[in-house]
């Protein structure tokens, strides 16, 4: 009986003991789940910003890249994450697009936005010796349909839309330039330098460097004005008269129902993340396009960005 | 000259040294926990970059990825779990011949091949580096996956076990592969409506349940569980025993220096192609081929020695066009942007004496390998002498640590386990194990340069040989498997002829 | 010769069988000759015809393809002592306790769990009691404080959470 009465109060001390602890988020390391492999652009940034928030927070973050399936598995994971602030994510761009495409019934509505940190335009790429502008590159296609391949991703990846999109726009049908899947930008720019597809279509950070070294040419970006960070590089518009513009986008979330306090202290620190000569640098530096949005405007950007692409899949003809 | 010398004076700096030090230490105490990888100390020195200098950061992580590697060979060696999936080519012999009382010497020889094919693949990279990359652009998914047919042709033939387990086992490899959400057309195969699988069985788990698990399940079964582990390992100096050894396997340690070096340049899977196909190499070309398998240190030392020189390799892609081959070039690659270094072909020309000062580093860190490596074997063999059922207690408490780490997620510590009594029954039935990792390792390397090859050329197989490179691959691999399938049939017809007088003898 | 190779190469047939069948069921991708089907079918059909081969050999006294597994266990034979019989306690409670670590991780905490398997793992290999709880009990805590302090692994701390550990 009296050890049965000091169990009762061991277990009540140790509950009371417990709650006051989640007052002060965080209190251990925090997950913070990459959906791409580490080396690419998202994983870059995600480290960066990782090691920054670390700082906020004054907790370790660990970086786990959950790869595969074209961001599937690492999405899923964040969405099925216990909503205690302690797995985090990095949402991306094939979001916006899982569930037009009918590969996974995630959206937006699955997560708690915390913060836009940054957005892409795709562009499109070819070898030196390759089109010498995108007008070419698309009379070229139209001439002998499906002699010029094109790669940058998986299938229905943001590259491969961007392309189904510009051709769309152009009046075409999609397989004028059939789209070889690979698993991510390395394999592609790889089919790209040894001459067995013709075009890449990815963001111009990730082929930066291929195109200092000569061995990659940028025709165009699909922005709706020039980027000021690539002011050399045209429009799609500019270059082959045709309206398409389309950007991928990278963001931090946890799973839905974050407790709204947690949510608040992620969000406040993201935003003296994102202001860190530290974080301005290294975007600067690899190229990265900085977009800030705090968690009420990413929630809204997430909304319009699901719109904008399904409207640009069911036009060209991917979406189930 | 003049690059040459100021590099000098930017390794001179005492931050610097004191960095590849450090790091070679930090490096060296994450590899040789069994089931920690090289990548993972790698990602974990990134944070601690931020407060370095370029040169410094890019130096310890040279540093520590070089000593993690080797000392992930450690716990392969004397406690049968492979650190890396290059190392699993040699673990069983390795494993082998610790239990013969020559964990140390096996260590000690793969240590010192290791550093010379790693100072041959530093040399080879300061010298050639921006031509050699523009060579491994010219590969293609048609020469890939010849590539990747070649690595899987070499774990069929070299297993000891005989042609069809090797391929038995290959084939459990590849399927396990299969697992997983399909990276082409994104449809989940053999997920069986879990998550959980749709990205695939982690690798790391899964090896360190076929190789440690699967030993400490036998070790019960057998009723070996209380008796020493191994025979009291023999410590030799390492001028007394090692150095000989070296000198007498010299063509070994030389041809694997340069299929490292070769392979290891490719963007990809390379280097642990290599160290499988300089096993089977060493193998095909030794004079006692029969020793192989029971504890022979040819085919370590050379598959030692290419598994580092392919690591400089690895950074030829990385460093002239900013393309990782692997994981941990990946991240260096991410660095390097951090401290405003762009990898291109001008880095070469803008900051060559800070390239060349990296080159340096990489001789540095190979040689500090050296006194490093040595002091952790002859620590490390010590472990032998603690009494089996603690040893075993406390290697299952890595097992599980290690298997859980590498994804932080529960279900890998079921994998784990499933794959240690999957590996268990597979060994009991005479089938080996290393063939099933190379098979996890190479399959998707092998469908997915499969299927985009076909999207490429509309379907043809003929493609596959029309591109100069892939077509001298191609016809090498197609007379590689010629050989064991003449000899096949050649044995089916003796066999078919052998039946009746055996009934006579029997 | 041994009946689990002939065992053994009957199961990988039949897997392989099951294989094909399984991987007949995957959907074929428009624009693409082959679809996500493909490399399972030729997996399942190596697995078949090599399982079957690898049962018939196994059968056959003339095929000394397999290794013996003798040459394993030979050094540890060589010590001396001759191998004890199985123990079936420890093999029961390693399955039983890493199947319990698996479903208690979160709410038991790995320091709690860990040292609780290790410990009864090594009394049932005949290591003395107190010996046992204390190399079950340091090498826990040290690795629990490594991989979380150090390595950055998040350990759960369960159970012991209020400890502060």
């Amino acid at each position: 009986m009296k050890l049965t009465r000091r169990l009762v109060l061991a277990a009540a001390a140790v509950f009371t003991l417990s709650t006051p602890v989640l007052a002060q988020y965080p209190e251990r390391p925090i997950t913070l789940i990459v959906p791409w492999a580490a080396g690419g652009g998202t994983d870059a940034t995600a480290r960066t910003v990782a090691s920054l928030l670390e700082q906020e927070l004054g907790k370790p973050i660990n970086v786990v890249n959950r790869t595969g399936g074209g961001g599937i598995i690492g999405h899923t994971e964040i969405a099925n994450a216990k909503p205690d602030g302690y797995t985090l994510g990095v949402i991306t761009t094939e979001l916006s697009l899982y569930h037009w495409l009918g590969t996974s019934p995630l959206d937006y509505k699955n997560y708690t936005p915390i913060a836009l940190y940054n957005t892409d335009a795709q562009s499109i790429n070819v070898r030196p010796d390759g089109p010498k502008d995108l007008k070419e590159l698309l009379a070229r296609a139209k001439e002998k349909p499906g002699s010029l391949k094109a790669s940058g991703a998986n299938r229905g990846g943001a590259p491969h839309l961007a392309m189904a999109g510009l051709l769309n726009a152009s009046q075409m049908p999609v397989d004028t330039v059939p789209w070889v899947p690979t698993d991510g930008i390395t394999p592609a720019l790889q089919l790209l330098t040894s001459n067995a597809i013709a075009v890449v279509g990815t963001t111009i950070p990730e082929v930066q460097a291929m195109v200092d070294a000569g061995e990659v040419r940028t025709l165009a970006i699909m922005r709706a004005e020039r980027d000021p960070s690539f002011p050399n590089v045209p429009t799609v518009k500019e270059a082959a008269g045709v309206d398409w513009y389309l950007s991928s986008w990278r963001g931090i979330a946890g799973p839905k129902d974050l407790p709204a306090d947690v949510a608040k202290r992620l969000s406040d620190a993201m935003a003296k993340v994102v202001e860190k000569p530290e974080f301005k640098s290294f975007m600067s530096a690899r190229k990265f396009g900085m977009d800030y949005a705090d968690a009420q405007k990413f929630a809204k950007f997430l909304a319009d960005a699901d719109e904008r692409f399904g409207t640009a899949i069911k036009a060209a003809g991917l979406a189930k | 000259m003049q690059t040459l010398l100021e590099a000098f004076g930017l390794i001179a700096d005492p931050q610097v040294v004191v960095t590849v030090l450090l790091a070679s230490i930090f490096g060296l105490f994450v590899g040789a926990i069994p089931g920690l990888t090289a990548t993972m100390a790698t990602a974990l020195l990134v944070p601690m970059t931020f407060f370095m200098d370029p040169l410094s950061s890019i130096a310890a992580i040279v540093a520590c990825t070089a000593t993690a590697i080797t000392a992930g060979d450690i716990p392969g060696c004397l406690l049968r779990i492979p650190g890396t999936p290059a190392s699993a080519a040699y673990t069983d012999e390795t494993f082998m011949m610790t239990k013969k009382g020559l964990g140390a010497q096996a260590l000690g020889s793969s240590l010192v091949s290791s550093v010379i094919g790693g100072l041959f693949g530093a040399v080879v990279l300061m010298v050639a580096a921006p031509s050699l990359a523009r060579v491994a652009l010219n590969f293609s998914s048609f020469e890939y996956f010849w590539l990747a047919c070649i690595g899987l042709s070499c774990a069929a033939l070299v297993s000891a076990s005989g042609l069809v387990a090797g391929l038995l086992s290959l084939l459990i490899g590849l399927l396990i592969a299969c697992v997983g959400m399909d990276v082409i057309s994104g449809s989940p195969r053999f997920t069986f409506g879990s998550v959980q699988l749709m990205g695939g069985v982690s690798f790391v788990p899964a090896m360190i349940g076929m190789f440690a698990i699967s030993e400490l399940l036998d070790s019960l079964l057998n009723g070996t569980a209380r008796q020493r582990f191994a025979k009291p390992q023999k410590i030799t100096g390492i001028f007394h025993g090692i150095l000989p050894l070296i000198s007498k396997y010299r063509r070994n340690v030389a041809r694997g220096s340069i299929i490292g070096t070769i392979i290891g340049i490719l963007p990809g899977a390379g280097g642990d192609i290599a160290a499988w196909i300089t096993y089977t190499t060493a193998r095909r070309f030794s004079k006692e081929p029969q020793k192989f398998g029971t504890g022979h240190p040819e085919g370590v030392i050379e598959a030692g020695a290419a598994n580092n020189a392919g690591l400089s390799g690895a950074w030829v892609p990385a460093l002239v066009f900013g393309v990782p081959g692997d994981a941990v070039t990946a991240i260096a690659v991410g660095v390097l942007f951090m401290k405003g270094i762009n990898p291109g072909p001008r880095l070469f020309e803008t900051q060559g004496a800070m390239l060349y000062a990296v080159f340096m580093i990489f001789l540095i860190a190979n040689i500090a390998l050296l006194p490093i490596g040595w002091f952790a074997i002859r620590a490390a063999s010590k472990i032998l002498s603690v009494p089996r059922p603690q040893l075993m207690a406390v290697l299952l408490l890595f097992c599980i640590v290690g298997s859980f780490a590498i994804n932080n997620t529960v279900f890998d510590i079921g994998v784990m386990l499933v794959f240690g009594v999957l590996a268990f029954a597979l060994s009991k039935a005479g089938i080996p194990i290393a063939p099933i990792i190379l098979g996890i390792v190479l399959g998707p390397l092998l469908e997915q340069n499969f299927l985009t090859s076909m999207t490429i050329a509309d379907g043809s197989v003929i493609a596959f040989f029309e591109r100069p490179i892939a077509g001298i691959l191609g016809v090498f691999v197609l007379l590689l498997w010629s050989i064991p399938l003449v000899s096949a049939i050649l044995q089916l017809f003796r066999l078919m002829f052998a039946t009746k007088p055996v009934k006579l003898t029997g | 010769m041994s009946k689990a190779p002939f065992l053994a190469g009957v199961i990988l047939s039949l897997a392989g069988a099951g294989v094909i069948m399984e991987a007949m069921r995957l959907p074929v991708i428009p624009g693409q000759t082959y679809g996500p089907g493909l490399f399972p079918t030729v997996i399942g059909i190596g697995l078949l015809v090599f399982g079957a081969v690898y049962a018939l050999n196994a059968r056959r006294p003339t095929e000394p393809a397999i290794v013996p597994e003798a040459e394993w266990a030979a050094p540890d034979a060589e010590e001396g002592s001759a191998p004890e019989r199985p123990f079936y306690g420890a093999l029961a409670w390693l399955i039983a306790g890493l199947a319990g670590t698996i479903l208690l991780w979160e709410t038991a905490g790995f320091v709690l769990l860990m040292s609780v398997v290790l410990m009864v793992f090594m009394i049932l290999l005949g290591v003395r009691l107190w010996l046992a709880g204390l190399v079950a009990v340091a090498s826990t805590i040290m690795v629990y404080a490594i991989f979380i302090r150090i390595l950055t692994v998040p350990l759960p701390s369960g159970l012991l959470a209020p400890l502060g550990l």
